[in-house]
């Protein structure tokens, strides 16, 4: 059996809803247990108390990027099939700075709001308010945006391709540069004042 | 630092020394390139048009006729029974059954042999068997089948023979029509009438 499972026709198109939910689940399960319910935690990664949340996304890439490409190499998992977003250049940097925005007053990322709506937050109800009005406003200004929206695409391009290096030696300097992430991370939460939330 | 995330962290830069190190492997879930040249000089993944011919009025439940030609060219003519599966659409899953039960016999045809071998390389990396062409595709078909040239009188048995099979398969395809067309043909019966002979004059 080779994946991945939808696209190689394993398991039926009809499916990947209700995966999806169970996924979006056990998402949200282990989101809340980690405590990614609490904007104050999520916000220090931008003061510099917490950075659990870099850690936590950082690991959790490379430990996917890890897996598939070992996946890959057993051949268990066709990589070519993957599918890979495509990248428009100017959409990303500035939808990066508008979820950045976002993020840093809000004291949420999509996900985590929607955890936070689920324990009952007041704060993250307001955000996903906010949210939705933000999407709205999106859907009817499109036509004035498609522009920036579609500019610069660079179809579905993939780092190591753009810098020119194999897919390996990309992934261990990845690897590398998370472990050097996390180790200076802690010396900066050790020397900022700890904050109670 | 808890010593457990040391270790972790040593684990993931060995696996990540690992996927440098590793060389290069292509996997192949499809036949092998090397597979994929036998089977392309094996003559036996051509198969002529009588055959063909004979496996239709035999109606033989075995055979799978496939037309690779597009939906237009498939609609305008095909042989009996055949399937439309354009050679853009070969791959879909729509058509993995049909094409993967072992115990038909799958012909795949196009105008000339071009289609119908890329089609077959296709299905042949996706490891499906049982899978030929039909030679010199439906040209070869008109030429052969439905408008047979007659051999030399001075030809083998088995070339007559031949002529035979693919004039009755002729008919057979088209209805007799074209067997009446040929019997006919232009000529005119002539009536010769005698020059009447004169009364004998007079008597012996």
């Amino acid at each position: 059996m080779t994946g991945p499972l939808i696209p190689m026709g394993i398991i039926g198109q009809g499916w990947d809803l209700v995966i999806a939910l169970l996924i979006g689940m056990a998402f949200g399960y282990v989101l809340e247990s980690a405590g990614f319910s609490s904007s104050r935690k999520l916000a220090g990664i931008f003061y510099g108390y917490d950075f659990t949340v870099l850690r936590v996304f950082f690991t959790a890439a490379i430990t996917a990027m890890v897996g598939l490409l070992y996946f890959g190499y057993m051949g268990w998992i066709d990589l070519s099939m993957i599918y890979v977003n495509p990248t428009f250049l100017i959409a990303a940097i500035v939808g990066g700075l508008v979820m950045g925005l976002g993020f840093i007053a809000g004291g949420y990322c999509p996900g985590t709001s929607m955890c936070g709506v689920a324990i009952g937050k007041i704060d993250a109800m307001v955000f996903t308010g906010g949210m939705f009005v933000g999407i709205l406003i999106f859907s009817e200004a499109f036509p004035l945006i498609q522009g920036i929206y579609e500019s610069h695409s660079l179809g579905a391009v993939k780092v190591n391709e753009v810098l020119g290096l194999s897919t390996g030696t990309f992934a261990l300097l990845l690897i590398i540069i998370a472990l050097l992430t996390f180790f200076i991370t802690r010396i900066v939460e050790n020397k900022v004042k700890k904050v109670e939330y | 630092m808890n010593k457990a995330y040391y270790i972790l962290a040593v684990f993931l830069l060995l696996l990540g020394i690992g996927l440098v190190i590793l060389p290069d492997r292509e996997h192949y879930d499809e036949a092998s390139p090397r597979e994929l040249l036998s089977d392309l000089r094996n003559p036996s993944r051509f198969i002529s048009t009588d055959k063909v011919a004979e496996m239709i009025i035999d109606q033989d439940p075995t055979l799978l006729l496939v037309d690779v030609r597009d939906m237009y060219d498939f609609l305008d003519y095909s042989l009996p029974g055949a399937h439309s599966i354009p050679l853009e659409e070969i791959l879909m899953y729509n058509w993995v059954d049909s094409l993967s039960y072992d115990r038909s016999k799958i012909v795949l045809f196009s105008n000339s042999d071009i289609l119908a071998d890329q089609a077959w390389i296709l299905l042949k990396r996706e490891n499906h068997n049982n899978i030929h062409i039909m030679k010199g595709g439906l040209n070869c078909w008109f030429e052969t089948i439905i408008q047979p040239s007659p051999p030399a009188e001075t030809s083998a048995d088995e070339e007559i023979d031949l002529y035979q099979f693919r004039k009755g398969a002729s008919i057979y395809f088209l209805g007799g029509t074209a067997a009446v067309e040929q019997e006919t043909g232009s000529q005119t019966v002539v009536v010769k009438r005698k020059n009447k002979t004169k009364v004998v004059e007079g008597g012996c």
